[in-house]
């Protein structure tokens, strides 16, 4: 059992409430297809955290949606990832996470930030922006104020990354498929890849989703390494459980006959409950946190991601 | 902050939304067409032709709401971080404002950007400073205030207590909060209720006023305090309050009295003193005297100079002491004398200055004190010490002197030096008798000393003096009528004194000093006398003792150097002796004649037969005497029971004194026992012990119990000596019998390389002897020559490797003294020194074995494999190869009985030569193994030859036997001896041509039978004739004869082994003659060696 029967009651008020928020987003995004659901929940559950009277009513189900429903989702994600669209590139997909794990890294011990919010960022900017923070968030036990300073740090940016790709895709002067990997490789949200991915062709889109989704595997070997150095955590949250659906997920859709028909069936699926898992993530972010923080967080996020982008931008220029 | 933030946020979605509008606005102005155009111009030239843009300004209002929203979430978010530093100034100042509400100074906060906040910070930095300084100027008042002495209060204009200072708690004892807003009234009476209104009032007015009155204490007492009033006003001139500074007024009256109390203890202290003393000013003028002072003066002596006080009449001394402390200013002491009533009077000046405050000196205390009677007893004790020296030198000289005559000449002189007479003499009182002697005499005539060298005591003066031990003194011998038949009378003298030589039993001596002038005596001289006298009656005596003492001494020496002479004497005599009864025979003798006993024994505790006699030198008593029997205990047994020395002597005696059987009793009145004793260190019973007996009475002294105590040690340590010699001979013969009885060569060396020993095979093969071999180096031992230049250098191998602990052992060939090259094996040992610490190496042996008995045997055991193999290897091809043609069936009919006989031929030829072998095995087993019985030796030939004569007729060889006379019988092994017979025939016959004869004739030769075989074959060559009888050697006729060579040697050891002998004589081509001699019986252990 995830729950024991007698918990269940105070999982209740935090659980619906994420699932209300991800209602919404859904509903939002259904209704201005550009606003990606899943940022939108993460940002309603942000403003109902911190505008709204949240109380202590709500902790158990965030909590349960942040440990259990968010990593389900992230590995029913699985199912969208197609890999003959990567085909030979997850070697440079992978590398170019690596590479911005490594310079944020690099960044963060430069600009004098502690270990932890160090690896947050690292991990937020490289993988999959608030999921996987909120997911090594669970493993190091960090204090919520530097989970939700690298949170609204790497959404921040992600956004600015997201807008400037969405404007001036010409204005780069490369070919959709290498802007695809770009924002693949380089874009710390799932959602962020595809709610801008109009100046794109549909092809492209689906490219830049697989990129994007390829570093989820990073995501699972950086919690891997992560829970074998952290002691505290519970044994449950050590282990990357989530990648085993998802590999699963990702062998059926692309060996199985039907597989891109099981894709599409499990594209809404995975679509809400990872949106239900952000809206609890963006329910556990306190706003004030950042303030608190200074400008040293986001600081580090826009240099190092600047500075990681402008790379491999460079690089996709001469090839 | 609301503003800032909101500010903040709009500025940054302006500048945002600007930032990516700007470039849009820029491009489409610059080309005059939309964006979209612009873009799907610049399509084409673009690398991949399918590029698809972002519409934002295009018709879907969708996405315009996105993008809105995103930009709108980013400037939100981004201004989070942008309110950081608002909430930080924030934080500055709450911080502030917590320290100064904790009573702590803040610090200035840092000024913000912010322009309300900067604002808010700088006002609040200012507030700080202004406290700050406030804070500052009030403690410094407090300080202040605390640090003041006097005590002071400050009453407002509703006449209350507003401040007080510290003094004023120490003062009255009020805390603060006993006092503030307390009307000042209620700290005074009534009377000084009125005063304080009187002065506060004119306070109020301005005025400054002073009072005293009475305030009432806390604990409840009244303090006169003087108050100085002084008005404190405002800023506007007007006076706000009042100040009272409060001195303590009973403190002054106190300090009044106390000078008043301080002056009067001066003037007692002053007037107590018996020296007189004066304060005078700077012009020398007294302004203040003691008691003392003022009565010497009655005229007073304030005001005078003060040279009156002390009697002068001026004072010009340019060393007065008031004068030098006046210049010096510090203080001064004299000693000024002078002759007053006819008499020197002295007195010591001591003066201190008093300075004023500045350090000027304005007064000089003097005190004047009388010193002449403190001179006067210092002059005499200067005496006293100078008699006190002069009587230390003559006890000194009395003490360090160890002859008499020598001591009297130097104290006579002393004395006459201290108490100035003019002669003196000293008389000894002879030890065993009344008789006084002259011993020393200064000052008198030798005609008087000739007639009065002695007197006896009670006669004239030293007899008297001697008899009564006081001492006499007269100041003129000649009008004294004690003395008027004083033989001293006429000698001129006057005054004399005679004190006796006291000692600490009785008087020695007298001494006598005389002058020739009247003297008066003293009772201190007589004192001092007395005390001369005393000491040297004291030291005689010590002189005399030490004189006894000195005799006893030589006399000890001469006897301790008596008995080591007699020690000497046992030594000598015992030192050659290793045989343990003539030393004790010797001993016993020195010991009889060192004691002077007429007759001596060492007795021996027997367990059957109780005290056995051991030896008796003299005495012809019989060794192993029981001289007690069992039933009797002798004065030995005692001794030894005891474990110490027992003396008798009659009925005196310590021990039963029974004078055994064997001796003549009633002749011996004395004896003497002394255990000796046993084992190594005498750790053991003793079971020994001598026995001294003596014709007359005699007691031995501690002298000679001691000296027959050092004898019976003496006699241990040889009898010891003596077994461990013998021990030690016994195992040093034993080991030359081991060393030589080693076929190998043995050397030890030392580690030098010195041979300490060697037997007799090494000294053979060195061409030398034992004793001349002993102390040579063992490299120079044997022969030096290219051969044996390896065996040396292996010596020293062997030497150097054995000395580290390590073994050698090397093979290699030898040269010996005759020539011969010998094979050997060379090994060294080391020889560990067991007494060393860590297990030294005390020396090397080397062993030479000779290998060529080994090589030998080598070759032999080869033959005999060789030569076992030879004949086994025919008779066992022929029997294989003739069973399986009979097993195959392909013999001809009636030939398998042939190959049946060959074959049985051929096991008995396997048969004959394993009992070769056998035999050959069981005579090297030695005679033991013979099985001996009596023989019939001449049915045995006759069986014998029987057997072999369808052998001998087969070739037509004719065999004669002949015996002669009767044959005894032999004690012989018949097995044996059979097959001495059968070799000998059968050699008969296999050497022996065709139709030749062979002689077989055996008869009695004493106590033996002589049997001889002779063949008329084809004899021995000469160049075998050397070899037969060797082993597995065939001659060189054998050709095909079987045989395995052993046949004529084996007969010839069993034959040696019944004791008897076999000779050979051969002829080659005439034939051969065996004789054979074997005696009856064989003798034990008899083996002849002979050919």
């Amino acid at each position: 059992m995830l729950v024991d029967k007698s918990e269940i009651p105070s999982v209740i008020p935090g659980a619906g409430l994420s699932v209300a928020l991800a209602f919404a987003a859904l509903g939002v995004s259904a209704l201005y297809p550009s606003l990606d659901a899943l940022l939108i929940s993460l940002v309603l559950g942000m403003f109902a955290a911190n505008f709204l009277e949240k109380g202590s009513a709500l902790e158990a189900g965030v909590r349960f949606c942040v440990s259990f429903v968010l990593p389900a989702g992230v590995g029913l994600y699985g199912s969208q990832l197609l890999l003959s669209g990567v085909g030979p590139f997850w070697p440079y997909v992978l590398g170019a996470g690596l590479l911005i794990f490594a310079i944020t890294f690099l960044v963060a011990r430069g600009f004098g930030l502690e270990d932890e919010m160090t690896l947050l960022l690292s991990a937020g900017l490289s993988t999959a922006g608030a999921c996987a923070i909120a997911m090594v968030s669970g493993v190091l036990g960090t204090e919520a104020q530097d989970t939700s300073a690298s949170i609204i740090s790497v959404i921040t940016v992600g956004l600015a990354g997201m807008l400037v790709f969405g404007f001036y895709p010409q204005g780069l002067g490369i070919a959709p498929g290498k802007l695809a990997f770009i924002m693949g490789a380089t874009l710390p949200s799932l959602g962020m890849v595809t709610s801008f991915g109009a100046p794109l062709d549909p092809g492209a889109i689906r490219l830049a989703a697989s990129f994007k989704l390829l570093r989820v595997v990073l995501l699972g070997i950086l919690l891997l390494v992560i829970s074998f150095k952290s002691k505290s955590a519970p044994r449950c949250r050590r282990f990357p459980w989530f990648m085993i659906p998802f590999a699963v997920l990702v062998l059926a859709v692309n060996l199985l006959g039907g597989g891109s028909r099981l894709s599409a069936a499990l594209a809404p699926s995975s679509q809400f409950v990872t949106s239900v898992g952000l809206a609890a993530v963006g329910l556990g972010v306190e706003l004030d946190s950042a303030p608190r923080r200074g400008m040293m967080p986001f600081a580090t996020s826009l240099f190092a991601w600047g500075i990681s982008v402008l790379f491999i931008y460079l690089v996709m220029r001469t090839l | 902050m609301k503003k800032s933030l909101i500010t903040g946020f709009f500025i940054f979605l302006l500048t945002f939304t600007a930032a990516i509008i700007a470039p849009l606005v820029f491009m489409t102005e610059y080309t005059g067409r939309t964006a979209m155009d612009r873009m799907e111009k610049l399509a084409p030239l673009l690398p991949e032709q399918k590029f698809i843009y972002f519409n934002l300004l295009g018709s879907s209002e969708e996405r315009f709401i996105a993008v809105g929203f995103y930009i709108f979430l980013i400037a939100f978010l981004a201004s989070l971080f942008l309110g950081s530093k608002i909430l930080k100034a924030i934080k500055d100042l709450q911080t502030a404002a917590d320290a100064v509400n904790g009573g702590k100074p803040a610090a200035a906060v840092p000024l913000p950007s912010d322009g309300e906040l900067r604002d808010i910070a700088r006002a609040f930095n200012s507030l700080m400073l202004a406290l700050g300084q406030k804070d500052a100027e009030l403690q410094r008042k407090n300080h202040y205030m605390g640090m003041m002495v006097d005590a002071l209060w400050v009453i407002n204009d509703e006449n209350l207590v507003v401040e007080i200072n510290p003094a004023f708690t120490r003062l009255l004892g009020y805390e603060p909060e006993d006092v503030l807003n307390y009307r000042v009234f209620e700290f005074v009476d009534e009377e000084g209720e009125k005063i304080l209104r009187k002065h506060l009032l004119g306070c109020a007015q301005g005025h400054s006023s002073s009072c005293e009155l009475r305030l009432i204490s806390k604990p409840g007492s009244l303090k006169p305090v003087t108050i100085s009033w002084s008005p404190i006003f405002g800023e506007e001139g007007e006076v706000t309050e009042c100040l009272g500074i409060l001195r303590d007024f009973m403190k002054e009256t106190e300090l009044r009295s106390a000078l008043k109390e301080a002056l009067d203890y001066q003037r007692a202290i002053m007037d107590s003193m018996p020296e007189k003393l004066i304060v005078l000013d700077q012009d020398l003028r007294i302004v203040m005297a003691n008691k003392a002072a003022s009565d010497a003066a009655p005229g007073g002596l304030t005001g005078k100079q003060c040279h009156w006080a002390y009697g002068y009449e001026d004072c010009t001394a340019a060393d007065c002491p008031v004068k030098k402390v006046l210049s010096t200013g510090g203080p001064q002491s004299e000693i000024i004398g002078r002759i007053a009533g006819g008499q020197q009077v002295h007195h010591e000046v001591i003066a201190y200055p008093v300075e004023n405050v500045q350090g000027a000196v304005r007064h000089v205390v003097v005190v004047f004190r009388d010193i002449t009677e403190k001179r006067r007893f210092e002059a005499e004790i200067k005496k006293k010490n100078t008699e006190l020296g002069s009587l230390l030198d003559i006890s000194k000289t009395l003490n360090q002197s160890l002859k008499s005559e020598e001591v009297f000449a130097p104290v006579i002189e002393k004395l006459l030096a201290l108490m100035g007479m003019d002669g003196g003499c000293v008389f000894l009182l002879d030890e065993m008798g009344p008789e006084l002697s002259l011993k020393y005499s200064k000052g008198l005539s030798a005609g008087f000393l000739e007639e009065n060298k002695t007197f006896t005591t009670g006669q004239d003066i030293p007899g008297k003096v001697a008899s009564t031990g006081r001492i006499f003194t007269t100041a003129d011998l000649t009008a004294d009528t004690r003395t008027e038949a004083s033989a001293f009378r006429h000698t001129g003298m006057k005054a004399c004194l005679a004190t006796p030589m006291q000692g600490n039993e009785k008087v020695n001596g007298v001494i006598m000093l005389f002058s020739f002038a009247g003297r008066e005596w003293t009772e201190m001289d007589e004192d001092l006398i007395g005390g001369a006298g005393q000491a040297a009656g004291m030291a005689l005596e010590n002189i005399r003792r030490y004189e006894k003492m000195r005799q006893l001494f030589t006399h000890l020496k001469w006897r301790r150097d008596e008995e080591r002479k007699k020690v000497a004497q046992v030594a000598a005599a015992v030192a050659g002796i290793s045989d343990p009864d003539r030393m004790l025979d010797s001993l016993l003798v020195i010991l009889q004649d060192l004691m002077q006993s007429d007759f001596i024994w060492l007795l021996e505790r027997d367990e059957t037969k109780g005290l056995v006699v051991r030896s008796a030198p003299g005495g012809g008593i019989s060794r192993g005497l029981a001289p007690y029997g069992k039933d009797v205990r002798g004065l030995e047994a005692d001794a030894l029971e005891k474990g110490g020395i027992l003396t008798a002597i009659g009925e005196n005696a310590e021990a039963a004194f029974t004078v055994p059987p064997c001796l003549e009793a009633g002749r011996y009145k004395a004896a003497c026992a002394i255990p000796v004793p046993v084992g190594e260190g005498g750790g053991q019973p003793p079971k020994w012990a001598i026995g001294l007996y003596f014709r007359r009475f005699r007691q031995p002294g501690p002298e000679d119990l001691s000296f027959l105590r050092m004898m019976a040690d003496i006699l241990h340590m040889a009898l010891e000596k003596a077994r461990l010699h013998k021990e030690a001979s016994l195992g040093k013969s034993m080991a030359g019998t081991i060393l030589d009885s080693i076929e190998d060569g043995i050397i030890a060396v030392d580690p030098h390389g010195s041979v300490t020993a060697i037997n007799r095979t090494a000294a053979v093969m060195a061409g030398t002897t034992g004793a001349e071999a002993m102390g040579r180096v063992f490299t120079g031992l044997f022969k030096d020559n290219a051969e044996n230049a390896r065996l040396n250098l292996l010596l020293i191998e062997g030497l150097t490797e054995s000395l580290k602990g390590r073994h050698q052992y090397r093979e290699l060939a030898m040269m010996t003294a005759n020539g011969m090259l010998l094979p050997i094996v060379l090994t060294s040992y080391p020889v560990l020194d067991e007494g060393s610490e860590g297990g030294g190496v005390a020396g090397v042996v080397f062993a030479l074995r000779d290998l060529t008995r080994n090589q030998e045997i080598t070759r032999l055991k080869n033959e005999f494999v060789r030569a076992v193999s030879q004949e086994f290897k025919d008779p066992v091809s022929a029997i294989l190869g003739m069973s399986e043609m009979l097993m195959d069936g392909e013999l001809p009919a009636g030939k398998e009985a042939l190959y049946l006989k060959a074959i049985l031929s051929e096991g008995r030829q396997i048969e004959r030569i394993m009992t070769d072998y056998l035999n050959l095995a069981e005579i090297d087993g030695g005679p033991e193994r013979l099985r001996l019985s009596p023989l019939d030796m001449g049915k045995l030939i006759a069986d014998v030859v029987r057997e072999f004569g369808p052998a001998a007729a087969r070739r037509g060889i004719g065999i004669g036997l002949e015996i002669k006379g009767g044959l005894r019988p032999v004690e012989g092994d018949a097995a044996k001896l059979k097959y001495i017979l059968r070799n000998l025939l059968e050699n008969a016959i296999t050497y022996s041509g065709e139709n030749g004869s062979v002689r077989i004739e055996a008869a009695m030769d004493a106590d033996a039978i002589a049997l001889t075989v002779k063949d008329t074959g084809w004899g021995i060559p000469e160049a075998d004739r050397p070899h037969m009888g060797e082993k597995f050697y065939r001659g060189s006729l054998s050709g095909d004869t079987k045989g395995t060579g052993l046949g004529l040697s084996l007969s010839k050891q069993i034959v040696q082994m019944h004791g008897g002998t076999i000779n050979i004589d051969s002829i080659a081509g005439e034939g051969t003659t065996i004789r054979l001699r074997l005696p009856l019986r064989r003798q034990p252990g008899e083996q002849n060696n002979g050919d």
